[in-house]
């Protein structure tokens, strides 16, 4: 398969007809001169139908959060501590035993009076009016590896591509000097590694760009950005004598659309060296700034998503840390307080900053884990909480998102969703329609199925949409 | 819609309409029929037609098809098109006027209910499952399905390895369209084309030289050319390649727990398709040794062709979820051999082509009948001396230790749970109650119950349910009951039908609650169980071998319970343990102990090197479909076989006791007379050579797939490979040496020609073609005089890696982690397979060959051989280097371009030098076949 059929022939019949408006642009993008039509495969696409957001901010908190120590409080654990609850506990991955209440004290936040326990104390206290909580998400299982996948590519086991990957095939990205797709993690990988932005049969280009955030020098996070030998001036000399050759060589060629494509991604490299490297350098930021998001992993991640959402980067996914740091099977109270040390501040900064730029109502920022953590203590102690797929919270805020809300609920004790109950794929398909795509319409073309993100599955919650 | 006409329809008004705008179709047709596919047949299979379907249905009603919604039940019409005011299901399952539907459980929510009272206003629409979208009627167009009818012998004839053939049949269609056929190309480019195709590699300026200067026809030149390179070693490493896509082959076996995570033999199959395409392995031979080489052993290759196995078991893991390996298995036998998505009928018919249900699962039987064995047979003869023998001896021991450990864990958790069977019922119960929850992994104690047997008894509580089971009729009764009424429904419930030995053991215990009630379930279970057992004893000693069932019906009924074929405590052992029915932490302490001390003796140093294989369960286990996917879920028991659409093609498979059947389907498959297997590998090497095939979709070849642009000639070409005796190495030659492929690209000012066929579908013209990664980078490495021609062995270093010098097929794949530049040259994934690569462009694949070490390396080699070659002169240098990267001395204008650039490099010579070397590696020219 070629450029070209990958543009006329592939691209429509993959795309089959849910997303005619989608296969035409790639097909008109990058017009030249020249009148040929070079595709490139990230080319800012129309969505379905207008959009309420462009970027999506992921603020992934693997290993799990839990709910009822953050968004979604629960007095009668107090009552019930070190006891049996009266229901049955669900199982889950480990034994679980007596109820646990949260070592963490709610408050009401904002004028919507948005209960959060101190954990996030500050972005409450600055954003609770902004934030739409879902406290009725579930997911299948209580297992790390599956529920990851769910979370990012909508299938617990088989290769499916990223929400990311979906997010820049079905729209493209608005900076071609940088990447559509970028997945930040400090000091390694999450569980199951790159899977988790992977664009599976999707073709390579949607694929997340991964940065490792532990390093500082900009110029070292992204790979291949300098050459060690040559200096700019000598490369674009390089380049230019490159570009005049293939030039030649396109026109010897009846001016082919493949050639041209390979020509223009070349520019765009050359370009993405400068751009790459400056969205990266935070010492463009004025010092109060830098301190308002702290001087930490997370804040200097958050202040570079801000700063590649500004530049037009369709996807930015921020993990908290290589493996599962949000994994507390026990002495979940020093653990939880630890980590929301490291994300409530940066989290707080990020969201003012894209407010007072005009960037947070056309950004969508999720806030998550791959699932929650049981009302119950894990067995022997009680001071640490098992895996819940049943019900936990998740949050949005931004683009379209009407905020100051808490959608549905678990029972009594958090333990399964209830009221109002939502799954990953209903969120799923809810981000899509915000990002302007229906998604039963975002399909491709594999293995004989149309596949889509939200497979057969996926309502829009029209509650959470301003 | 098919495609060929939907694109057809949208070429003239391609930039100013939308699809929507351009077509003379029903739009709404498809809209009610994909709104039926998404929303509303999932929820009647899911939730309806278990009671309502095909076999003896509930109320006398089956929601099958449209028209037996119709045609209705003993109320009437379940539903009026138009009219669902008038409609009994929408009456069900809004549980209004005392009708409830479904019976059990919660009401359906809003948006379904909706859902359903949208679909019959708007006409119940409810396409049969194989119905194909343009709206056909399904039979017919199943039945003239070109790529499902036999293969057609195109008239006029031409000789066995005529190569005008191909041109006949592409020259009428370019006369048809009035284009106008380029020339053949030069010969310095044709000898590139060719090379690169065959070798993935560039000629050397020699090789250029020397077949530039052939004195024989062109024709003759070029076939000389071919031989030679057909019969190169560099030949088996690319064509493998393309296979490898195929099989989506890795060394790792994706996320693991327990197990290593790397294959320890994943090369030996490697190796194997490399062998089989250098030595022109008969396609139809190659293909059987790769689904059944076990029952293969006696024919040329031997033990040898074990390793083709790795074609079915190097697949993911998925973290050992027996369903998904064995969905895998059929995809890698179907979609690459077939051209047919056989998988998507995993959870319901195929929504397009003729693929039941029962045909996946008939397929999936077959596989569930074929196991890996924990220690496989060595692939090469076993060494006899000392040290092989105490290399064996330990192996043997280790796996004694793990195999004894495994056994006796099986054994004590079946007869835990035997004695423990009322505690089980009872869990199983509660867990009916609790929200649906996928199945998982997860960790005990050793006294718990063990929760895959709970699921496993959950679903024998709902199969015993729905088919009113005698001997559970009590149990559910009760438990459906309020707490308060459970003496009453007990007592109301305990009659005449009532098991005799159970009656008994109720009445003893008098229970007043639903515990109570299980312990005498329990109770009854085990007592007839051990009746059983010394019936069965008694049996033995007797000399009358094993009794079939007890004499006395009603201690059958109940042993059947906790020994019967469809027991819940009925485990399938896997040799490596299973960490869901181990889940306590110290017996996984100790099995992962246990594997440990095993992967390690298989895999020590002088180990014997042992075939990735499969081979057929000595006594056959039967199995089900799976209702909507679901193994909690089971249907009906199918027999094992090959696709029911090549009934009357094929011959019928019958499975010999013993066997799993794969030498039977690898026999289906390699049959001369299936429509498919040819047409797809011929149209997979015309793709390989052309850049697209004759079908522009290679791994579908069903109703949606694109229709042949030259049929007579897929045909024709098909009918003489298999007379070749399906050699691929004649098949290439043929396409090769014609005309078609010899053709120029399109020659400067061509728009006319671009526009009349942007898709150069009729190859007046050459296509150009972009290398892939692997292509590319070993071609630089050769360039420079740095790569490593080595053949076979062990996969290591990765072919991303600069110091990493053999060919890129010999290096590792890891499909947990491939690494992202890999990718991002569209390098497929390895985890699900690809019948074709997707080629893009990006800015990522430019900052590589702009700065990755691997170019520096090259470029410095380049520079290197070239200086070694001649004069130091810088224009003498560059021509050197553009004879090996491109094949061609640099023109004047180039090489006064060249000059100037290296006077704006500062730096010694040889850093200058070596910008130009990366120049002629970066060029479109170096990366593109013209």
């Amino acid at each position: 398969m070629n450029e070209l059929n990958l543009s006329r022939r592939d691209l429509l019949r993959r795309t089959g007809m849910g997303m005619p408006m989608l296969a035409m642009a790639a097909l008109e993008a990058a017009e030249t001169p020249a009148g040929i039509k070079a595709v490139n495969p990230l080319a800012p696409k129309p969505p379905h139908f207008p959009a309420k957001a462009k970027h999506v901010v992921h603020l992934f908190m693997n290993g799990g959060p839990s709910h009822v120590d953050t968004f979604d409080p629960k007095p009668l654990l107090d009552k019930y501590h070190g006891k049996p609850l009266p229901t049955s506990n669900l199982r889950t991955e480990r034994k679980t035993g007596a109820a646990m209440r949260s070592p963490f004290s709610f408050a009401k936040y904002g004028e919507s009076g948005l209960e959060v326990s101190d954990l996030f104390k500050r972005t409450a206290s600055w954003h609770a009016d902004k934030l739409c909580v879902i406290r009725s998400i579930h997911a299948d299982v209580p297992n790390h590896e599956p529920s990851l996948m769910l979370m990012n590519c909508g299938d617990s086991r088989l290769p499916r591509p990223s929400f990311g990957s979906w997010a820049t095939y079905g729209l493209g990205t608005e900076n071609q000097n940088l990447p559509g797709f970028v997945a930040m993690c400090p000091g390694g990988y999450p569980i199951v590694a790159a899977q988790n932005w992977r664009s599976a049969f999707l073709p390579g280009a949607y694929q997340g760009t991964y940065l490792n955030t532990e390093l500082k020098d900009p110029e070292k996070l992204v790979e291949n950005l300098r050459n060690g030998k040559l200096g700019p001036a000598e490369q674009r000399k390089q380049l230019d004598l490159l570009q005049r050759w293939n030039r030649r060589h396109r026109e010897s060629q009846g001016d082919d659309a493949l050639l041209e494509a390979r020509i223009q991604s070349f520019e765009l490299a050359y370009r993405m060296q400068s751009e790459a490297a400056d969205v990266f350098d935070l010492s463009r930021e004025p010092a109060w700034l830098r301190e308002l998001y702290g001087d930490t992993t997370i804040g200097r991640q958050l202040l570079m998503t801000r700063r590649m959402i500004e530049r037009g980067v369709r996807f930015v996914q921020v993990w908290s840390g290589a493996g599962q740091p949000w994994d507390n099977h026990d002495n979940l109270e020093k653990q939880h307080r630890d980590l929301s040390n490291q994300w409530d501040g940066p989290i707080a900064a990020f969201l003012l900053d894209l407010d007072q730029r005009g960037l947070l109502s056309e950004t969508l920022v999720l806030w998550g884990g791959e699932f929650g953590r049981t009302p119950v203590a894990e067995l022997p102690a009680l001071n640490g909480r098992d895996h819940n797929h049943y019900g936990f919270s998740v949050w949005l805020a931004g683009g379209g998102v009407k905020g100051g809300q808490a959608y549905g609920a678990t029972d009594e004790f958090g333990f399964a969703a209830q009221e109002k109950p939502v799954h990953v794929h209903d969120l799923h398909a809810t981000m899509l329609h915000l990002l302007g795509i229906d998604h039963e319409r975002l399909t491709y073309r594999y293995a004989g199925r149309d596949f889509r993100l939200t497979d057969i599955h996926g309502r829009v919650v029209h509650d959470w949409i301003t | 819609m098919r495609f060929d006409r939907l694109s057809r329809l949208i070429a003239p008004v391609f930039l100013t309409l939308t699809i929507a705008a351009c077509g003379p179709f029903d739009v709404r047709g498809d809209e009610a029929a994909d709104f039926f596919e998404a929303r509303i047949r999932p929820v009647l299979v899911k939730e309806c037609q278990g009671c309502h379907g095909a076999e003896d249905p509930e109320a006398g009603l089956s929601l099958l098809t449209r028209e037996s919604l119709l045609k209705g039940g003993e109320q009437g019409p379940a539903a009026v098109p138009g009219q669902p005011g008038e409609s009994l299901i929408l009456t069900a399952i809004e549980h209004r006027d005392g009708m409830k539907m479904p019976p059990k459980g919660k009401r359906l929510d809003q948006h379904t209910i909706d859902d359903f009272r949208r679909w019959i206003a708007s006409g119940l629409a409810f396409p049969a499952s194989n119905r194909p979208a343009a709206g056909l009627e399904a039979k017919a167009a199943v039945a003239d399905h070109w790529a499902f009818l036999p293969l057609k012998k195109a008239e006029p004839g031409f000789a066995q390895d005529d190569p005008a053939m191909i041109d006949h049949w592409i020259e009428r269609e370019i006369r048809k369209q009035g284009l106008r056929p380029t020339p053949a190309a030069e010969r310095f480019k044709l000898i590139r084309r060719a090379t690169l195709a065959l070798h993935g590699l560039p000629p050397t300026p020699d090789e250029v030289d020397r077949f530039v200067a052939d004195t024989g026809t062109d024709e003759a030149a070029f076939d000389r050319l071919v031989t030679r390179l057909l019969a190169s070693p560099r030949f088996g490493e690319r064509w493998a390649r393309h296979w490898l896509d195929l099989a989506r082959y890795s060394d790792t076996k994706g996320y693991v727990f327990f197990e290593e995570s790397d294959f320890p033999w994943s090369y030996t199959y490697r190796d194997y398709v490399i062998r089989s395409f250098s030595e022109d392995k008969p396609y139809d031979r190659f293909v059987k040794e790769q689904i059944a080489a076990d029952r293969l052993t006696d024919g040329p290759g031997g033990r040898e062709n074990l390793a083709a196995l790795g074609f079915l078991t190097l697949g993911n893991r998925y973290m050992n979820n027996p369903h998904d390996i064995i969905d895998d298995r059929i995809d890698v036998v179907t979609r690459p051999l077939l051209g047919l998505s056989v998988t998507c009928a995993r959870c319901h018919d195929h929504k397009f082509d003729p693929i039941a249900s029962e045909d996946y699962y008939a397929l999936y039987g077959i596989f569930a009948n074929s196991v890996e064995p924990l220690l496989p047979p060595e692939l090469g003869p076993a060494g006899t001396d000392e040290a092989a023998r105490k290399i064996a001896g330990e192996i043997a021991a280790a796996q004694a230790n793990l195999r004894n450990f495994v056994e006796s864990k099986y054994d004590e958790l079946v007869e835990k749970a035997r004695r423990r069977a009322g505690d089980y019922l009872l869990a199983a119960e509660t867990s009916r109650r609790a929200p649906k929850t996928d199945d998982f992994m997860l960790i005990a104690d050793g006294d718990d119950l063990n929760p895959t047997l709970i699921t496993q008894w959950r679903a024998f509580l709902e199969k015993s349910r729905k088919k009113e089971m005698r001997v559970m009729r009590t149990w559910n009764a009760c438990a459906d009951a309020a707490e308060a009424e459970f003496s009453q429904t007990l007592a109301r419930h305990l009659g005449e039908e009532t098991n005799p030995i159970l009656k008994a053991a109720i009445v003893d215990r008098s229970p007043a609650n639903l515990a109570e009630l299980a312990q005498a379930y329990g109770e009854s279970m085990r007592k007839a169980y051990f009746v059983w057992r010394e019936f069965r004893e008694r049996g033995f000693a007797a000399g009358s071998g094993e009794p079939i069932r007890h004499e006395d019906p009603f201690v059958e009924e109940l042993r059947q319970v906790l020994d019967g074929p469809d027991s819940p405590v009925r485990v399938v052992r896997n040799p490596m343990g299973d960490l869901t029915l181990l889940p306590d932490r110290a017996s996984q302490a100790e099995l992962k102990k246990r594997i440990d001390a095993f992967e390690k003796a298989r895999r020590a140093k002088g180990a014997p090197v042992r075939a990735q294989m499969l081979t057929d369960r000595p006594t056959a286990v039967e199995t089900r479909l799976f209702v909507r996917g679901n193994p909690q879920n089971e249907g009906k028991e199918v027999e094992r076989r090959f696709l029911s659409m090549f009934e009357g093609t094929l011959p019928k498979v019958e499975v010999p006791p013993g066997q799993s059947g794969r030498l039977q389907i690898a026999e289906a498959v390699a049959n001369p007379a299936n429509p498919l297997t040819a047409r797809v590998y011929v149209n997979r090497v015309w793709h390989i050579l052309f850049g697209r095939g004759l079908v522009a979709t290679p791994g579908d070849f069903g109703i949606r797939g694109e229709p042949p642009s030259h049929p007579e000639l897929l045909d024709a070409l098909a009918l003489d490979f298999m007379k070749s005796g399906w050699s691929t190495k004649q098949l290439i030659r043929r396409i090769m040496l014609s005309q078609t492929y010899r053709r120029s690209t399109l020659p400067p000012g061509s728009s006319e020609a671009l526009a009349n066929d942007p898709r150069d579908q009729y190859l007046a013209w050459s296509p150009i073609r972009r290398s892939d990664y692997e292509t590319m980078r070993d071609s630089a490495l050769y360039v420079s005089g740095l790569l490593d021609m080595t053949v076979g062995g062990p996969s290591s270093g990765s072919a991303i890696d600069a110091s990493f010098r053999r060919r890129a097929i010999y290096g590792r794949i890891d499909r947990l982690n491939l690494p992202e530049q890999l990718r991002t040259f569209d390098f497929p994934e390895a985890n699900a397979l690809a019948v074709e690569r997707a080629s893009t462009s990006t800015p990522g694949q430019a900052l590589f060959l702009m700065n990755h070490p691997l170019l520096r390396v090259c470029a410095e080699g380049l520079v290197q051989r070239s200086a070694g070659e001649g004069s130091a002169d810088d224009s003498a240098m560059a021509s050197r280097m553009a004879r090996l990267a491109w094949q061609r001395s640099p023109s004047s204008a180039e090489l006064a371009e060249i000059s100037e650039f290296l006077t704006t490099i500062p730096g010694d010579g040889r850093e200058r030098l070596i910008a130009l070397a990366q120049l002629f590696l970066m060029s479109n020219e170096f990366h593109f076949t013209d």
